[in-house]
Parts: C-alpha cells; structure tokens; sequence
C-alpha cells in the first residue's frame, strides 16, 4: 500500500494544490481548476490504483533500521515525483517534499480509525497571513520601533490543526451564600444589618464542539487564543483539501483532552448559573455540582497559518485563525519606552490632580 | 364725601402701620423666661442660678439661650417641638430671631438644639454634635445642672469665637462654610496646607500613570489560555430547572456617629449647617440625640 498521497492534475501531471481563495483544487502549473467534490471519485480511483500496485510497491517504505533507538517516532518516506527521501515525525499527515517542493500527504496517518470525522478548509492565503502580521504590530505603544523593521518572517505555514471537539450537556446545581445589606441611623448611632440567604440555583445547558488541540507539537494557549472557529463551515473530511498545506494527527487521545474541554464547560455552566442570582450585595458559591452527560468526542482538522519570525535571537510566533482571521502572538516590550511613557504620564497627571485640587 | 372716605382710609392705614411697628418692636423683646422647667429636674437654687447665667450670657452674645425640659414631645419629633416652641414663645434677639434652644424629653430620653436666625452659621452640625457630646456623660447620668452648665459654657464660647470673616446673613439651604478661627489659622499653616495637595496628586499620578503603561503593555501580549467556553453555549440552551433564596439570619451592628471636633480649628476643616422650615415658616438648624 502506497503511504504517500499525491493529487497529480489529470490535465500536466503536475501536482495539485488546494487553494483557499477559489475553495477548488488548482494546479499551480497549467492553472487547471476543479471542484473539491469531483475529486472524491478521483481519490477512490486512485486508492483503487495504488492497491493493484501494492505487491510492486511494498518497497517504497525504508526499512529504518538505521534510525531505530536514535530516534523513535521519525519515519522516512519517498516521494512519488522525484524519488527524495522526505523524513517526517510519526504524527505527520501533510508535508512537502524538501526537493521537488510537490505537496504530499501521508495516507496512512489519517485513514482507517485516524480519519478525521471534519475540516474546515483554508479560507485565508499566506498573502493575508502577512498582511494580519503588519497589522497586529499597529498601534502598539511600547513595542520597539525598530522591531517592525528588522523582525524577519523565517517561516510561513498553513497548518491543518488535529482537534478534539467536545459536545456535552451540562446539569447544574448551584448552593451560594448571599448578603444583602441595610443602613440606618437612629440616635447616636450608626446601623448596620446584614442578611444572609442560601440561594439555590439548577439548571440544564448544552454546549457544541468545544474545541482541544490534539497536538502536543503545537502551543495550547495559541490555539485557544485564536478561537473560536465557525463549525458550521466544516465539511466532511477529504484529503484533498490537505495538498499544498502541512497536516499533524493527533497525538493527544480524546479521553486526555476531554479533562480540558471539562474544565472550561464546568466554568462556563458555574458562570451561567451564577448569572441567574440577581439583588444581593455579595453572592459566594458555597456548594458546586456539575455533571456532564452525553458527551461526544469528534476529530477534525482546523486551519491555522503559523508564523515563526526571528528578532534579536529571539523566536517569535504568531498565529493566524485560517478562517475567521483572527490574529495573535505576543510581542516584546521596549523597557525604555515603557519608563518614559509612565514617567511623561505620571507627571502630567500629577500637575493635573494638583491644580485641581488647588480649584477645588 | 370723597375726601372724608380717603381720610378715614388714611387714618386707617395709619393705625396699621402704628400696630405693625408696635408688634416689631416686641419682637425682640423676651416674654418667657429662658429656662423652662416642666420636667422638674432642677431644684429651686440650681433653676434661680442656671437663669441667672443663661440670662447674662444671652445679654452679651445677643442672642437667647434657652433651655426647656418636658416629659414628653406630644407626639411631634424632638426637632419640630424645639422648633414650634422656640417660635411659639417669640425667643430670639432681632427680626432675625437669633438664638438658640436645648429641648430635652425625659420619656424618650432625647435632647435636641435648635437654632435660628445669626446663631444657625455660628453652631454648625459638628458644633452642635460636639456640644452634645460634652453635655452627653452628665445627661446620662442624670447631673442635669452639671449639663446645662456645660451647655451655657459651650454656647457662650462659640457665640464668642470670632471668625477670620464678616460672618453676615448671606446663609443658604444646604449651603456649607468654612470656618478658619483667626487666633489659630497663621501663615505658615496655609502655607503648608497648600503643599498638603502635592503628596495625594502624586499619588494619584502614580497610579494614572501605572495604569496607562500597564493597558499599553497588555496591548502586546495576546495569547492565553481561555477559562470559559461561553462561545460554545447553544444559543438558549440554559433551563433553570429549579429556584429558591432562602432567609437564613440576620446581623445588626451598631457603631457610634462620626462627629468632628471642631474645637481645634484646623485649616481647611469646614462645617455645614443644615437647615430646614418650622411650622411658622422659620428657618432652623439643629441637632439632636438620646443620652
């Protein structure tokens, strides 16, 4: 069975990428474009082809028993254009070949029981990731101002994200203490009467696809800081969608992400329900029991273009949500900018607070 | 027939005019004694010498002191029974009524001064509650003419204290002043009550500025983990299944009333006397408590 996946163009040969503008198949050499659905069959044509070459092709995959011991989890592969080895991790499903630069995808990493359930394809191009990069660094007061200058993009990459999504209902039952608080006054004196109450509050609620990034290569707070993504723009899962971009499979199982998905629908439900005790001064969460039922785990993959840039020697990255846009990465702070701008702040507002306090 | 007409209408007007300015000049004259008893709480003696002083002090600071003692308020409030009796018995020097009534009530156990006309700005709120809490320990433990001594002794003080300006009739309601006292209030005082202002807008500017360079730092950092996932609630998902806010106790804490001594005479430290309208239509002041 063949372990690479390429889409050749049935018009040049040539290998064929997805592209997020036309939401087609388009090969970049005769600029040939077809319908992503149109290729469904393809595909199942091509699987059909490359098991009758199975017996001829078993070769293909290298016996690496050179790597074993020194580096476990690395496989080698060979590419099908131009007969590179292209070495790639265990948990790599989408890559290109460091030669021929034609997009390849690694079937066995995403069929059988790995097969993601969705994916929503690129919406957004490198040119846009760029784009949001000159942006998030406008109108940032403190970032130095040589940074925008010399800090250099190294690496630009659309990446398919493996992700858990979590669909669960939540039943709560909320015990708090709250206060409430009256002031009077008679006599010489100063009341004050304070009331306790037990408020009890339970409630049902539903949550859909909430997302956990299912990599451990890649940053879990990045990932939870360019969401959310609109599930509603998925489609079922094709490999197509995959060529031209870089793809991982998940190496962190469902059970082990649920805890996370858990924790953030059980401070949601908690917010929730919290928000339902109206009229009293202080209200403390006294007794919390939330229980999660029918819960559902899918896998999907989610676009996001990552940028590496290097600045000083420092490693910079950013995140782009391939669908929404949605930009992040944090940025250095200019130590010196940040002590003059609280120091001109600080005296003008002083001078400020003196004169009017002199009014006044 | 017309000219007799209008020289009886003269006459007439004439006769009012006598009657009006007759009656204004018994204003200012005191048809009841300044110490009302009703409570008996003096003995003869203490009644004869407690008059004696209340007369006197009132005769230099022109303006009445009285003090009244009843059993009970007839169902008003301390503050209306001061201030109907002090009308009711024409107390008070000039058109203005200036003056000042100690009314205490022997069921409640309360006591209230009520001011009127120049003695309103000259005892303020804090003065009053100051003067209250001098008489307060004797009150409470029934030395009443040790109180009203002390009450005399106050008035007289304050209605004697002259003050850094021409203390004229220019008062409003709910109109505050300040009070600097001339013996007390020297330059370098104002001096250092003006660096006084530096040290707070330092402080302030501090924290302006604190907070500004922190919202322009929190500018460059946009990564983090998410707590909640609000974003994924269904939209009107959330069914309260069940609801109840039940009573458990109650506290009650009491604390003495803030009240300022204004005997020191700090600069920048101001009084405010609050007003408010008699039955007669007379502005008031005053204060008020239990002991």
């Amino acid at each position: 069975m063949s372990t690479l996946l390429e889409y050749k163009c049935p018009n040049c040969g040539g290998s064929v990428e997805f592209d997020s503008g036309l939401q087609k198949m388009k090969c970049p050499y005769c600029d040939s474009e077809f319908d992503v659905e149109s290729l469904k069959s393809y595909d199942a044509e091509l699987q059909k082809e490359s098991e009758a070459q199975n017996e001829t092709l078993n070769w293909e995959e290298m016996p690496s028993r050179e790597w074993d011991g020194e580096a476990e989890g690395v496989r080698v592969y060979i590419c099908e254009s131009c007969g590179g080895e292209i070495v790639g991790e265990d948990t790599t499903a989408a890559t290109s070949c460091p030669y021929c630069g034609n997009p390849v995808i690694m079937k066995g990493t995403l069929s059988g029981a790995l097969k993601p359930d969705y994916v929503i394809p690129f919406q957004l191009d490198k040119e846009a990731a760029k784009a949001a990069l000159k942006q998030h660094l406008k109108g940032k007061w403190l970032l130095p101002k040589v940074f925008k200058d010399e800090n250099r993009i190294e690496e630009i990459k659309g990446i398919y994200v493996p992700f858990w999504l979590f669909d669960s209902d939540a039943d709560a039952r909320i015990r708090f203490k709250g206060t409430k608080v009256r002031h009077w006054v008679s006599g010489n004196y100063n009341y004050t009467e304070t009331s306790y109450y037990s408020i009890l509050r339970g409630g049902k609620l539903r949550f859909d696809n909430v997302p956990v990034d299912g990599s451990s290569k890649i940053a879990d707070d990045l990932m939870e800081s360019i969401e959310p993504f609109d599930f509603s723009k998925a489609v079922d899962f094709q490999t197509a969608y995959l060529s031209g971009y870089f793809a991982d499979k998940y190496d962190v199982d469902a059970e082990a992400s649920s805890v996370r998905a858990g924790e953030r629908i059980r401070t949601s439900t908690a917010q929730a329900i919290a928000s339902q005790v109206n009229g009293y001064l202080s209200v403390i969460p006294e007794h919390t029991d939330i229980k999660l039922s029918q819960s559902r785990a899918k896998y999907v993959l989610y676009p996001v273009w990552i940028l590496n840039t290097d600045w000083k020697g420092e490693k910079y990255t950013f995140a782009m949500n391939g669908q929404t846009g949605k930009f992040v990465g944090n940025l250095p702070v200019d130590k010196g900018a940040y002590w003059r701008t609280f120091g001109i702040v600080a005296a003008a507002a002083t001078a400020v607070c003196y004169l009017l306090g002199l009014l006044l | 027939m017309k000219t007799r007409n209008r020289s009886i209408l003269l006459c007439l007007l004439l006769a009012l005019l006598l009657a009006l300015t007759a009656s204004a000049q018994s204003v200012g004259e005191v048809y009841y004694p300044r110490l009302i008893d009703n409570a008996d709480l003096l003995t003869a003696d203490e009644e004869s010498a407690l008059l004696a002083r209340l007369d006197k002090e009132s005769e230099s600071a022109q303006m009445d002191f009285v003090i009244v003692t009843v059993w009970s308020f007839d169902g008003k409030s301390a503050q209306d029974y001061a201030d109907d009796f002090y009308d009711e018995h024409g107390y008070g020097y000039g058109t203005n009524r200036d003056g000042l009534l100690l009314l205490l009530g022997m069921e409640s156990r309360e006591w209230y001064i009520s001011t009127c006309g120049r003695a309103i700005e000259r005892f303020s709120d804090d003065t009053l509650d100051a003067i209250g809490d001098s008489m307060l320990p004797d009150l409470a433990d029934g030395r009443y003419a040790a109180a009203f001594d002390t009450f005399v002794d106050d008035c007289s003080y304050y209605a004697n204290v002259s003050f850094g300006y021409d203390d004229g009739y220019g008062y409003d309601y709910d109109y505050g002043y300040d009070y600097s006292y001339d013996d007390e209030y020297t330059e370098g005082e104002a001096a250092l009550g003006a660096g006084f202002g530096i040290l707070p807008a330092l402080l302030f500017g501090v924290i302006i500025a604190f907070v500004v360079v922190s919202v322009m730092k929190g500018q460059l950092k946009s990564v983090g983990m998410r707590r909640e996932a609000s974003d994924y609630i269904r939209q009107n998902s959330l069914q309260i299944t069940e609801r109840s806010d039940l009573f458990l106790y109650r506290n009650v804490t009491r604390t003495p009333r803030q009240t300022s001594n204004n005997g020191g005479g700090r600069p920048g430290s101001s009084s405010h006397s609050s007003l408010h309208r008699s039955m007669g239509g007379r502005s008031h002041g005053g204060r008020g408590g239990r002991f």
